[in-house]
């Protein structure tokens, strides 16, 4: 049985990057779930209430790379069941999306991992968690054109205010799936962290909300 | 040099020359400017909203200003006007700024964005939009739009009676994008339809007709 691995390529475990983690953990469940190269040691232990975790990359943890399958938007080829054969480890790039994306998977993660298997799972850009459903679907046997995705979602805060997030999400049950927590906080408190980020000239880490 | 590449050279000129008063007179509200040649030299009419900061003590800023025009921009004999702009709160590019300048101060940019956007319309506008868009280190990149009354997008209407600004908080986590657009309250618009009364004669004329 292979892994769903995040291999964690952000600077910092920020509050949306935890509750993306953590709604990934919810899709496959704690046990299936390893957190790759988190360097902080109290990201780490916060980490394992979802997750396994491991301080070292993914690229240093020597495994075989011809059983490590990457998913990455500028593979070439198109995610199907048959990759799920003879893998150890499906990775995902921690990284929270830029808009035009950048490319940041391929060159922090495939391209470190040569003789590894890249596949993408359609041209537009997901949530970490959006992926992991989209791969654990995928292992499940589904086809991508068999699994139907919303590219953009509005989320309306009141009448005067809307939140649009420029990514894929896959439907399920009609919905697109997004954790609920990252919706609540985006209508409620992210404004409020947002500007002690920028007084502090940095963006927290989700062990600082807990001290 | 055609005729083409003669009008080009002009646009591309103007837009430095209003990116250079824009980061110059940052604190002094810039609103716009106007260059027109005349037989004279060039009349630079910068549009603000406080003219007293762009003037100076005894005109020194002033003085500064002709200086580095004529000497980065090779603008003959440059004659600058200074204009008050009456309603700051119908002008897009100082309201831009305004939330700009309240995010970097560390304001909570919900609350600026409403703040900005009840003070557009308490002056009278029609509609306005607010847009803010960024990214912070490991956040998202989204998009938060604020709307109130009626905004024209295209056409004649987007042309003639909408204010557009766009500009930039420049933050040590990252940077916001504002884009502001106010439609204005005294131009008349294409929605505005006037039911011409009947007089008293002309019904008649038209009831004796009708027989």
């Amino acid at each position: 049985m292979f892994m769903f691995v995040i291999e964690h390529l952000e600077p910092v475990v920020s509050k949306w990057v935890w509750l993306e983690y953590k709604h990934a953990s919810k899709i496959v469940g704690r046990d299936r779930l390893l957190i790759t190269n988190v360097k902080d040691r109290r990201e780490a232990e916060k980490l394992k209430e979802i997750a396994l975790v491991s301080r070292m990359s993914i690229t240093e943890l020597g495994t075989r790379p011809d059983r490590i399958l990457v998913l990455d938007p500028k593979a070439n080829d198109e995610l199907t069941p048959n990759d799920f054969r003879d893998i150890d480890f499906i990775v995902i790039g921690g990284i929270m999306g830029d808009h035009p994306p950048k490319g940041r998977t391929y060159k922090l993660l495939t391209r470190k991992i040569p003789g590894c298997r890249a596949r993408n799972i359609g041209k537009d850009q997901f949530s970490v968690d959006g992926a992991i459903y989209m791969a654990m679907m995928v292992s499940k046997g589904y086809t991508l054109k068999e699994i139907s995705v919303k590219v953009g979602l509005e989320i309306k805060v009141n009448e005067y205010l809307t939140i649009e997030l420029p990514y894929a999400y896959p439907l399920v049950n009609g919905r697109p799936l997004i954790s609920e927590e990252l919706v609540e906080y985006l209508k409620s408190d992210i404004d409020r962290d947002e500007a002690e980020y920028i007084l502090l000239g940095r963006v927290k880490s989700i062990v600082e909300y807990d001290s | 040099m055609t005729v083409k590449d003669y009008f080009i050279q002009k646009g591309i000129q103007k837009m430095l020359i209003d990116r250079f008063l824009e980061q110059e007179l940052k604190r002094a509200g810039y609103a716009g400017v106007d260059i027109v040649r005349t037989p004279l030299g060039t009349r630079v009419t910068i549009y603000a909203e406080r003219p007293g900061m762009v003037i100076g003590r005894r005109g020194s800023n002033i003085r500064l200003l002709t200086e580095k025009l004529q000497k980065l921009f090779n603008i003959e004999n440059p004659q600058i006007d200074v204009v008050p702009i009456e309603r700051p709160e119908l002008n897009a590019k100082i309201m831009a700024e305004r939330i700009a300048r309240a995010l970097e101060r560390g304001v909570r940019f919900r609350r600026a964005a409403f703040i900005a956007l009840r003070q557009i319309m308490e002056a009278g506008a029609r509609g306005a939009e607010i847009v803010i868009s960024g990214k912070l280190r490991s956040e998202r990149a989204r998009t938060e739009k604020y709307t109130a009354g009626v905004v024209y997008k295209s056409g004649h209407p987007a042309e003639a009676m909408v204010d557009e600004a766009v500009t930039y908080a420049l933050l040590k986590p990252g940077v916001y994008g504002i884009k502001v657009r106010i439609t204005l309250p005294d131009v008349p618009h294409p929605d505005d339809i006037k039911i011409k009364e009947v007089s008293e004669e002309k019904e008649e004329k038209k009831e004796e007709g009708g027989k």
